[in-house]
């Protein structure tokens, strides 16, 4: 369960999220959709233990992970798989070691075969072995995608996954991801400006606010 | 890519992860500042309070803030000038980056070593055989001793660092910010309206960086007869045997860099973020109009005629006087004892720099950090000696005394800043998210360190290391104090040689310090290239 | 030999491909060569499995690890470096000799006793008496075993910093009393002199200076002389002398003169030198050692000794000093190091390399660049020029500095 009790998050622009609180059951998918500026991304973060809040609590699987300005558990303590809204894939590794780094201890042994696995269902088998710079956009989005999905993490968090990727890729991955993590019972959140993307997904949508106040079991 | 089996259970509670880290900064710390306690706790426990009280009065003198102006004009003076011929120059160069003219960045590599002095005693050299009729005409416009030559002299002495400076200001702008702003003005505009202001910043950290180096050297200014607040120090210093009244007169010099290293550093902050590691190749030449290239030409022109000028005096000098050889040979053991030295340095800096770079990262403004991190830059050469030597005689450790550690530790003390700020620049320039994919996704910190952060930092971790080795060659002050006996470094016995007047022999040894000033930074630039292809791919 | 570097130079270009790929190439390059095809195989396999190795290697090391490895190697290049097999005999020598005369005679010193000597040279351009302050500071850990000083004020420094200890070395029982300590803290040994270095081209006779006070005749342009900053090194212990001699007042007003009046007050002796040779200065004052060294290169040098006239003061005679340290780790080698600089031979050779150029035994004769002249050295006690050191230096920082 992810719950985050009284959020307060503001930068030096100014106050982006006043008073958030937000509960997400297990296995539960939520849409966060708005336009940019709204503290989207910025929510996604504080989940994942990138930035800590200026008050509030955050909770992952009952376990306080972060309160006012203090990172408890770090984010690799946390299992989170993020896609993050530019792909961050590490410049220093190949397509197939990016998706390798993400996999958990216990798929040692068999992780080259996971990873190729998961390139062939997106599609991009055939970039295995180039370096990041040597990709295009979408590809290196579709690799963003398959490294979160790589972590078999609990918690996923999407922060607009899907734009670079054109209409028909889109529907591709979005079947994917979601046929994934139905499986395996994952906490999801999507974060987009797409209003189409959250109907394509059809899971439930709610607009992005300063107050938000979510209750999702 | 796997770790070592060893490390891949490694766990650690956050917590204690934070707490190390905070031990390793505090550490880190104690070893930068180790010189200046070990001269600050004698002098607490044990001073002369008269000395003290004298110090204090010829310190607030009028007669000695009245050379502390004028010192400052000079630096000041010396600076501009270089830095404007330095703009010029190495813009010059690089909108030729891709011809043969662009090579001449190796020769401002090549002068970036020699000392200053030497650049005084060419030039004086020069001077002594000048025909009359320009001797005089020289004189009337501008004594040949006094302010106005040393400020040139100076000036020009520092011009091969000033332009290196403006070179890798230039080189860091991100090539697509110049070819987009090329579609809609003339390159004169771009020169002036979107170039420069990008990187003033870099100019006025270096304007800083080259002040402190002024205001703190006296060789020129007393080669011709001018004397300089730093002279005043030394002077003191000489007169007392005391190291309080050197440290006392210091603070208005310490007290000057502090504050330009922290204004340079809040300029740079937040600009490296718009840069990146490649070099800018332009599509088409420059056009600019004939009057502005000729600016651009002239100061070019005084880059190259000074890069020759030195580097053939040296070289002629050397193969024409006497004794170069024999001094080569007899200096084998110092080049060795020198490049071990530079190696011990540049190792061992490497995760202090790490540590200082982190620490400076993670701060939003300009702070205490900050402050504490480069006020060694301000600390003269020969106060981090005797501090050292406090620190030898406390910790008594004739293993440690009778090695190179000591005289590593002197480079590292003085310089270390330079490689704390060259990774944070490296740090900066990297994608915060891809280091927040690391920390998501890496298993702990072990491994988030090692295949992450500094696999990214490799290109910074090769410069700040190449810094640190070219810095501790030319190092003399503070080494000359804790060298054990029978060991010697090339820089000192280029000054000893410099004092007996044995011309060839200083040339060849300079000319050798210039050669493996050269060898490392080749080869730093060569693996830098390596890894800027893997990291910033397809930049021009 | 020429296969094989083709055959490296096949493989370098056909790495990327399989071994039977490698195998065919390198074949038709050794067809004519005694390798046969096994053996070319067998060096092919073992070639490609150590390549292939190494990028394992490569991949599962670390860069930590490296940065570790290379720390470690580090620390061995440390230790190994001060480690070195212990000689039964050492002594550690803190010198202000310059190096280019102390190093061999050092060096002779240890070939002819197989004592190991460890110097340490000082520095004139670092102008902070760097040597001198680093003895006091390792005072109570001293890692020198004996001082030789070019000149003898701050060997008294060190007298009165408690830093030495007492030694008459058996070699200096010929040398004037004047010239050792009463205690035996140190003894004088050959030295130098303060002269005139005069570059005579194209100057009228009456311009060669006689005396310290000619500086000030007006004979000549002032920017035409020149002195060594008289804050540092020997001509600041000249500076001592003049006020011992001539009192505070008229020392402080005749250097005060010497700013006013446009004198060029220039790094160092070595640069005055420089500069009278090359003719940017008619005259200057200097060291014996700096002219001797020139005069022969330009016929129009001449060496002038000051104030010699009947009632003048004489000019300075510098002699070296040998002391040993208090506390030395070797005292034996120590008192056998300082017989042998203070000795008559070591005096001679001293003169012979250019050192110094005056003897302080008077059969022993002055160097050929003094023409035999005898000098007639100030009427002072080394120890009378000292009090004045402090005294001299205060009033100087405050004409040639503020």
């Amino acid at each position: 369960m992810i719950l985050l009790k009284n959020i307060k998050k503001s930068f030096v622009s100014g106050l982006v999220i006043e008073d958030l609180s937000l509960v997400l059951g297990d296995g539960r998918t939520l849409i966060i959709q708005g336009p940019s500026g709204c503290g989207k991304s910025t929510l996604l973060r504080l989940i994942a233990g990138i930035e800590s809040p200026d008050s509030g609590e955050i909770w992952l699987n009952g376990i306080l992970v972060s309160n006012q300005e203090r990172i408890i558990v770090p984010s690799y303590h946390r299992s989170i798989g993020f896609v993050f809204q530019s792909p961050s894939l590490f410049p220093h590794m190949t397509v197939v070691e990016n998706i390798m780094f993400a996999m958990p201890d216990e798929c040692q042994g068999n992780h080259e075969k996971m990873a190729e696995d998961l390139l062939v269902q997106a599609d991009i088998i055939h970039i295995r072995d180039k370096n990041i710079h040597e990709i295009s956009g979408g590809e290196a989005q579709r690799v963003s995608i398959l490294r979160a999905l790589a972590a078999r993490s609990r918690y996923l968090l999407l922060d607009e996954p899907f734009t670079d990727l054109d209409p028909d890729m889109k529907i591709r991955m979005i079947q994917m991801v979601f046929g994934f993590i139905s499986d395996k019972n994952i906490t999801t959140i999507v974060v987009t400006h797409d209003r189409e993307d959250s109907q394509v997904i059809g899971e439930l949508v709610v607009d992005m606010d300063k107050n938000l106040k979510v209750d999702i079991r | 890519m796997t770790s070592l089996s060893l490390f891949k259970y490694y766990h650690l509670p956050y917590p204690v992860v934070k707490i190390l880290f905070h031990i390793a900064t505090f550490l880190s710390l104690l070893i930068l500042y180790c010189p200046l306690l070990g001269l600050i706790v004698p002098l607490i426990t044990g001073g002369d309070v008269e000395i003290f009280n004298q110090s204090i009065l010829q310190l607030i003198s009028p007669a000695t803030i009245l050379l502390l102006t004028r010192s400052i004009f000079l630096s000041s003076l010396s600076v501009l000038i270089a830095m404007f011929i330095a703009y010029y120059a190495g813009t010059w160069i690089w909108m030729r980056n891709g011809t043969v003219l662009s090579s001449v960045r190796w020769l401002v590599i090549m002068l970036i070593p020699v000392p200053a002095y030497i650049f005084a005693l060419n030039v004086s050299y020069v001077l002594s055989y000048t025909p009359s009729l320009i001797k005089v005409s020289w004189g009337v416009l501008s004594p040949i001793q006094g302010w106005t030559i040393s400020i040139l002299v100076q000036a020009i002495a520092f011009l091969p660092l000033a332009t290196g400076i403006v070179i890798l200001s230039l080189d860091l702008l991100d090539s697509s910010i110049i070819d987009s702003a090329r579609m809609f003005q003339s390159d004169r505009c771009i020169l002036r309206r979107v170039i420069l202001p990008l990187i003033s910043p870099f100019l006025l950290c270096g304007a800083g960086i080259l002040f402190v180096l002024s205001i703190t050297e006296y060789t020129i200014p007393s080669l011709f007869s001018v004397t300089v607040y730093s002279m005043g120090i030394f002077a003191a210093y000489s007169a007392t045997n005391d190291p309080a009244s050197s440290l006392i007169l210091s603070l208005p010099i310490l007290g000057i860099t502090v504050f330009l290293i922290s204004w340079s550093a809040s300029q740079l902050k937040n600009t490296f973020q718009n840069f990146a590691l490649h070099s800018y190749t332009p599509v088409s030449r420059f056009i600019l109009p004939l009057q502005v290239r000729l600016v651009y030409l002239v100061c070019f022109l005084v880059l190259l005629i000074e890069g020759f000028f030195v580097i053939g005096i040296l070289v002629w000098q050397a193969m024409t006087g006497r004794g170069a050889l024999q001094s080569l040979l007899i200096s084998s053991g110092d080049i060795l004892y020198t490049l071990q030295i530079g190696i011990i340095v540049a190792v061992v800096s490497l995760p202090l720099a790490l540590i200082f770079a982190t620490k400076l990262y993670k701060r939003e403004k300009i702070g205490i950090y900050w402050i504490l991190i480069l006020i060694p830059l301000a600390i003269p050469a020969p106060l981090t000696g005797i501090g050292l030597i406090s620190v030898m005689q406390c910790l008594n450790i004739s293993l440690l005394s009778d090695s190179a550690f000591f005289p590593a530790l002197a480079s590292i003390t003085r310089f270390i800043p330079f490689a704390a700020l060259i990774l944070f620049a490296c740090m900066k320039q990297i994608n915060p998210d891809i280091l927040h994919a690391g920390q998501v996704f890496g298993k702990n910190l072990w491994i988030i360190i090692n295949r992450i952060y500094l696999p990214l930092l490799i290109p910074g971790l090769l410069a700040a290391a190449g810094v640190m080795l070219v810095f501790s060659v030319g190092e003399l002050g503070a080494t000359l104090l804790v060298l054990p006996p029978g060991s010697s470094t090339i820089t000192i016995r280029v000054y000893n040689y410099l004092h007996y007047g044995g011309s060839a022999s200083v040339a060849a040894l300079c000319l050798v310090t210039i050669s493996i000033i050269m060898m490392v930074v080749t080869t730093v630039i060569v693996l830098l290239k390596r890894e800027k292809e893997k990291l910033y791919p397809g930049k021009r | 030999m020429l296969s094989l570097s083709v055959f490296t130079v096949q493989y370098q270009r056909v790495r990327l491909f399989n071994r039977a790929v490698i195998c065919n190439s390198v074949y038709k390059f050794t067809l004519h060569s005694n390798f046969n095809k096994n053996d070319i195989e067998k060096i092919i396999d073992i070639i490609l499995v150590t390549h292939k190795f190494l990028e394992e290697v490569m991949k599962k090391v670390s860069i930590s690890v490296i940065i570790g490895i290379l720390i470690f190697i580090v620390c061995i290049a440390i230790i190994a470096a001060m480690w070195s097999p212990s000689s039964s005999r050492e002594v550690v020598v803190y010198t202000s000799v310059d190096q280019v005369f102390s190093e061999p005679i050092l060096k002779q010193f240890q070939s002819d006793t197989g004592i190991v000597v460890k110097p340490v040279f000082d520095v004139e351009a670092a102008k902070t008496t760097g040597l001198v302050n680093r003895l006091i500071a390792e005072k109570e850990n001293p890692r020198a075993d004996i001082f030789w000083s070019g000149e003898f004020a701050q060997t008294i420094l060190l007298k009165e910093s408690d830093v030495l200890t007492p030694y008459f070395p058996s070699n200096a029982s010929d040398i004037p009393d004047n010239y050792k300590d009463a205690e035996g803290y140190w003894t004088g040994t050959g030295g130098r002199a303060r002269i005139f270095l005069v570059n005579t081209a194209g100057i009228p006779s009456d311009v060669i200076p006689e005396n310290l006070n000619d500086m000030l005749s007006g004979k000549i342009s002032p920017e035409k002389i020149g002195i060594a900053q008289p804050l540092f090194g020997t001509t600041s212990t000249q500076a001592a002398a003049l006020y011992a001699y001539l009192g505070e007042e008229k020392a402080r007003s005749f250097f005060q003169s010497i700013k006013d009046t446009g004198v060029r007050v220039v790094d160092g002796n070595s640069v005055v030198r420089d500069m009278v040779v090359r003719g940017e200065l008619v005259y200057g004052l200097t060291d014996t050692d700096d002219a001797c060294m020139i005069l022969d290169e330009n016929p129009d040098l001449r060496i002038i000794v000051p104030d010699q006239k009947e009632g003048e003061m004489g000019t300075l005679v510098i002699p070296n000093t040998v002391a040993l340290i208090k506390g030395g780790s070797n005292p034996s080698e120590a008192q056998e190091l300082a017989d042998y600089l203070v000795s008559k031979e070591a005096e001679v050779d001293f003169i012979k390399r250019g050192w110094i150029q005056f003897s302080l035994r008077e059969e022993v004769k002055p160097a050929t660049c003094m023409e035999n002249k005898l000098v007639k050295g100030m009427d002072l006690s080394l120890e009378e020029i000292y009090q004045y050191f402090s005294p001299s230096k205060d009033d100087l920082s405050k004409i040639f500095i503020q």
